[in-house]
């Protein structure tokens, strides 16, 4: 009776393999996942990049659209965003969303290269130019997003790295980090099983957010956030636009590289809340940007579709982002042009 | 020793009872109290399993791989929102 409950005892540093095994099912599991988000999370991890471009490598009736939150669908839901209310008109073709909150002219110019990179050969690459990110004082205007960054670093040229604003240097401690990436996909993709799990950065800002939504602390400031004419002071700069101008210069490459690669495009002018930012963008200045991005952009094969004026101001939620029927107004005046560069 | 008195009568228990209760956790528990009968359900089905000479290890394994799992899917996100257009 003792001898089989000695025999029956497993030894303590079982306890060990259990784990790794856990582990090992866990990266198993995660091996096979592929992402394919209606449009990109909040955040995301290079890897989570590099894994949804080479699912788009072998899509022959893909069409890309590239830009900033106008397109993401900011303060929105997802099926109202202008990629989504698309992928029902145009059912036979895949609609890939690869905007993103805090998107630039710049990150468009980088996310086409890095798909190219990757071999994927996007049918339509549509895109805006939201003349507020051509303005030097923008965050993006020549800052990447931080994994669009990491995973194109392979990509980058001489002439990046004298335009852009790229990360520090990797210390040891992100060597280390890269290193246990490598080899383990559960912390290779925490960021985005971070993101999935908690819709946000991480369970912190997600227990936050829910205490100022429980404490109606969220519906105060939103009430009292109403956008005003002032809070848009300085977005806009009505510098000439030429070639010293970063955001410019990175629109022309994004128009040849579309065009060196015979890739059917389609470029619009962001529509802009003009009644609220009369007194910032009333000016002949503004038109004259907005005609030489026109006619560049057409210089470079790239059809445009000026729509800077096409919303009204009631459709608006500040001075580029659009209601969900803002959008809808948008789609019926961009659609036929999507549909002839499809032909 | 793990105590799981007899109820006088379930019925009356669940007749007074919280939302909680109901005929089969009453009759498992022999409690109508949530807190007393987690307490009762952790000393006799995991404390044995855990203190058991063959699954113990197994289960002391899936604890750890929670725990560290929880570590790194929990743990505060470094990295931060890139640009965060809040108007």
């Amino acid at each position: 009776m003792s001898n089989s409950s000695v025999h029956a005892r497993t030894p303590w540093w079982v306890a060990f393999p259990v784990t790794i095994l856990l582990f090992v099912l866990t990266d198993l599991a995660l091996a096979i996942w592929v992402p394919n988000p209606a449009r990109l999370p909040e955040t995301f991890s290079p890897a989570y990049l590099q894994r949804y471009a080479d699912s788009l490598r072998s899509d022959r009736n893909l069409v890309v659209v590239l830009g900033d939150s106008v397109l993401w669908g900011y303060k929105i839901p997802q099926q109202d965003s202008l990629p989504a209310l698309l992928a029902r008109q145009l059912p036979h073709d895949r609609i890939v969303n690869l905007s993103y909150e805090g998107g630039s002219t710049t990150n468009s110019e980088m996310v086409l290269r890095y798909l190219l990179s990757c071999g994927v050969r996007p049918r339509l690459v549509i895109f805006n130019v939201n003349s507020k990110e051509m303005n030097p004082g923008d965050s993006a205007y020549r800052r990447l997003q931080p994994a669009l960054e990491l995973a194109s670093h392979s990509i980058l040229e001489p002439v990046d790295r004298a335009d852009l604003t790229l990360l520090p240097p990797k210390q040891i401690n992100d060597r280390i980090g890269d290193f246990v990436e490598r080899w383990w996909r559960l912390y290779r993709y925490r960021v985005d099983i971070r993101a999935h799990i908690f819709g946000t950065d991480d369970m912190a800002t997600y227990l936050t957010a829910l205490a100022n939504r429980v404490t109606g602390y969220t519906a105060r400031r939103e009430a009292e956030h109403r956008p005003t004419a002032d809070r848009f002071f300085a977005t806009y700069d009505m510098t000439p636009l030429d070639d010293s101008n970063v955001a410019f210069r990175r629109m022309k490459r994004m128009a040849k590289e579309l065009h060196d690669n015979r890739i059917a495009s389609l470029a619009f002018l962001s529509p802009t809340n003009h009644p609220l930012l009369h007194e910032y963008i009333d000016v002949p200045e503004y038109q004259d940007n907005l005609r030489t991005v026109s006619r560049t952009l057409l210089a470079g094969g790239v059809p445009v579709v000026n729509l800077d004026r096409a919303i009204p101001s009631s459709e608006f939620i500040d001075n580029d982002h659009m209601t969900p029927e803002g959008n809808r107004l948008l789609l019926r005046l961009l659609l036929p042009s999507i549909q002839a560069a499809l032909k | 020793m793990i105590t799981n008195p007899p109820p006088e009568s379930t019925e009356r228990h669940i007749a007074a009872g919280s939302e909680w209760e109901d005929a089969a956790t009453f009759i498992t528990t022999g409690t109508t109290d949530s807190f007393e009968a987690s307490w009762y359900l952790t000393k006799s089905r995991i404390w044995p399993l855990v203190c058991n000479p063959t699954f113990g290890p197994i289960t002391l394994g899936v604890v750890l791989f929670v725990i560290i799992g929880g570590m790194i899917v929990l743990s505060p996100g470094a990295e931060s929102h890139f640009i965060y257009t809040d108007f």
